[in-house]
């Protein structure tokens, strides 16, 4: 309890949130003795010394090579000649290419930033307002992260010993879910919402495509190659970091030489700014379970309530609530040892429960009042995140029931890695 | 020029260098799992080495990031709370951030350096070389953070105290 309340005080003054997480875990193995100090870099270090956690560097950085080279104008060009002239044209656009993006990179936050920069301002023109404008980004980014390549997914794969490829392949239903879901939003949303005033024509449409179509095929060639197990996740994630390279730089030519370390750097850079809450967390949950705290956690929770559907809307409840404070990394690591054997204990697939666990922590990214992607797009577009949250909450409520949804019928999350073989 | 300007100077000059460490580390770990998968696909020479020297790299690459995220004060950290205060209290919480920030840096610096010294005897498998070439990617970089962490305290406090001269000049 006491370490509860240190570990509050110390985010709300401002204590990055790795460094709360280690400054915990030095308190926790003094209860210890000194001779275990030396576990914590130890911890730390074992925490990311794996192949498979090579994938997230390299999506990432695929990702930031795609970003560099218009692919968003391109994608939007696209999605607006198919959907544009629906009501929200531009902001049901959004979502889809919220969905075409998922593809390619698998970080909610890095797609909330280079929508806010794009994007907004684009729905803006039109006559959006701009925290609907951010509201429905907020709502798209969570797609990202949804269907695979995924970094949490990857953590979550590698960390509770559940095949990675069977978590890709699993997202992608619950994924379209989402964007259907937050397309019909818009659709029936009592705003008026300007739309484009006629359909595109065929030969647009084909135009389109045309010029996104070697975009589009990322996906495809990254998800086909793991999904029918050619390749592991980390062999496609350097694949994919080659395709992007050879479309910036030998078909768009927007690619050059001098943007590449930048972009290196900068991959490395957000890529170590996880990896620390990561190594912070490891060092801190190999406390945890060596005092074995995840699993009277998991006890107390059992003894709640036997009913599996209750259980799980408590795993459900704990998860957004969490992820409302704290880094959705962090949480993986801290509470799956007490989630996990929860799930096992009432007889769901691993691989569907690490989808429910995956989607409630991405969907707490957008919740007020700490969601770091609203933190990213009122940073970008200077939109304060209490006037987003307004015009958030139909589609926050909207996600919730689809994470229920798949939550409550396995079926859904299982069918594509039943019909691959998982 | 100010004491805070020749600082702030110094440690952008260090974090481009650092950067471009990062950077090259980056090049060699995408040149070496490309190695990799072209061997297992294509070349069938059964380089086993490719795997172990990844982990090596990214080690490197990710822990020599971290002093850089100090540097541009990137660190991902709850902060509302924070912008409600006063400038003057702003920079007085930022400091005592800080100062716990550098203290953990410190301890994982500390006991880094025994970790690092534990893995001189194991042999990576496939990879002939100790497990200290890489564990001592922790000690290094967080006797780096460390360093850097101070330096950031010192021209906070330096802002906080010039903060001060300044009023006292009006």
């Amino acid at each position: 309890m006491l370490m509860i309340i240190l570990f509050i005080v110390l985010l709300f003054i401002g204590v990055p949130i790795a460094i709360g997480i280690g400054v915990l875990a030095v308190v926790g193995y003094s209860e210890l003795g000194g001779n275990f100090y030396q576990q914590i870099p130890a911890k730390m270090y074992g925490s990311l010394d794996s192949f498979v956690f090579l994938a997230m560097p390299f999506f990432i950085l695929a990702g930031e090579i795609m970003n560099k080279t218009n692919i968003t104008d391109r994608l939007v060009f696209f999605a607006n000649a198919l959907v544009g002239h629906f009501k929200g044209g531009l902001a049901q656009s959004n979502m889809v290419v919220s969905v075409f993006f998922a593809g390619i990179t698998g970080s909610a936050t890095a797609d909330a930033a280079s929508f806010g920069r794009t994007l907004v301002p684009a729905m803006e023109r039109q006559g959006y307002t701009r925290s609907y404008a951010c509201a429905v980004t907020a709502a798209g980014s969570i797609i990202g992260p949804t269907i695979p390549p995924s970094s949490l997914m990857i953590l979550y794969g590698s960390l509770m010993g559940v095949s990675i490829s069977g978590l890709f392949a699993a997202g992608i239903i619950p994924g379209l879910l989402i964007a259907g879901v937050c397309m019909l939003i818009i659709a029936f949303s009592r705003k008026s919402l300007p739309k484009a005033e006629r359909r595109a024509s065929l030969a647009v449409v084909e135009k389109a495509f045309k010029k996104s179509f070697l975009s589009l095929l990322m996906p495809f060639i990254v998800l086909g190659g793991i999904l029918t197990g050619i390749v592991t996740p980390t062999e496609a994630s350097a694949l994919a970091v080659a395709y992007a390279l050879f479309l910036g730089g030998g078909i768009y030519r927007e690619l050059h030489w001098k943007d590449i370390p930048e972009i290196l750097q900068r991959t490395a850079i957000t890529t170590a700014s996880v990896f620390l809450i990561v190594a912070c967390a490891g060092a801190l949950g190999w406390w945890l379970s060596f005092m074995g705290i995840p699993q009277s956690i998991a006890n107390t929770l059992l003894s709640i309530s036997d009913n599996k559907a209750v259980i799980i809307l408590l795993i459900i409840a704990v998860l957004l609530f969490f992820g409302t404070v704290m880094d959705i990394a962090a949480i993986l690591i801290l509470l799956g040892p007490v989630i996990v054997p929860i799930t096992n204990n009432i007889g769901m697939d691993p691989i569907h429960a690490g989808i429910m666990i995956v989607l409630a922590l991405n969907i707490s990214l957008m919740t007020p009042p700490v969601g770091a992607c609203l933190f990213v797009l009122s940073a970008v577009t200077k939109e304060k995140i209490g006037a987003i949250s307004k015009d958030l909450w139909p589609f926050l409520l909207g996600e919730v029931i689809v994470l229920l949804i798949v939550a409550y019928y396995p079926e859904l999350t299982l069918a594509i890695p039943r019909l691959l073989g998982w | 020029m100010t004491y805070q300007d020749k600082i702030s100077r110094q440690l952008s000059g260090f974090s481009i260098i650092l950067g471009w460490i990062v950077a090259t580390l980056m090049a060699l770990l995408v040149l070496d799992v490309w190695l990799a998968v072209l061997d297992r696909y294509v070349l069938h020479l059964q380089i086993i080495w490719t795997e172990a020297l990844a982990r090596y790299i990214m080690m490197w690459a990710i822990f020599l990031s971290m002093p850089i995220i100090i540097v541009r004060r990137e660190n991902i950290a709850l902060t509302f709370l924070n912008d409600k205060l006063p400038p003057r209290m702003q920079i007085i919480a930022r400091i005592i951030v800080d100062i716990i920030s550098t203290l953990f840096y410190g301890f994982v610096a500390f006991y880094g350096i025994s970790f690092a010294e534990s893995g001189k005897n194991a042999i990576s498998a496939f990879f002939d070389y100790p497990m200290s070439w890489a564990y001592y990617s922790i000690p290094v970089s967080f006797t780096l953070m460390t360093v850097v962490s101070l330096v950031v305290v010192v021209s906070d406090v330096l802002r906080y105290v010039g903060g001060d001269n300044e009023k006292q000049g009006v």
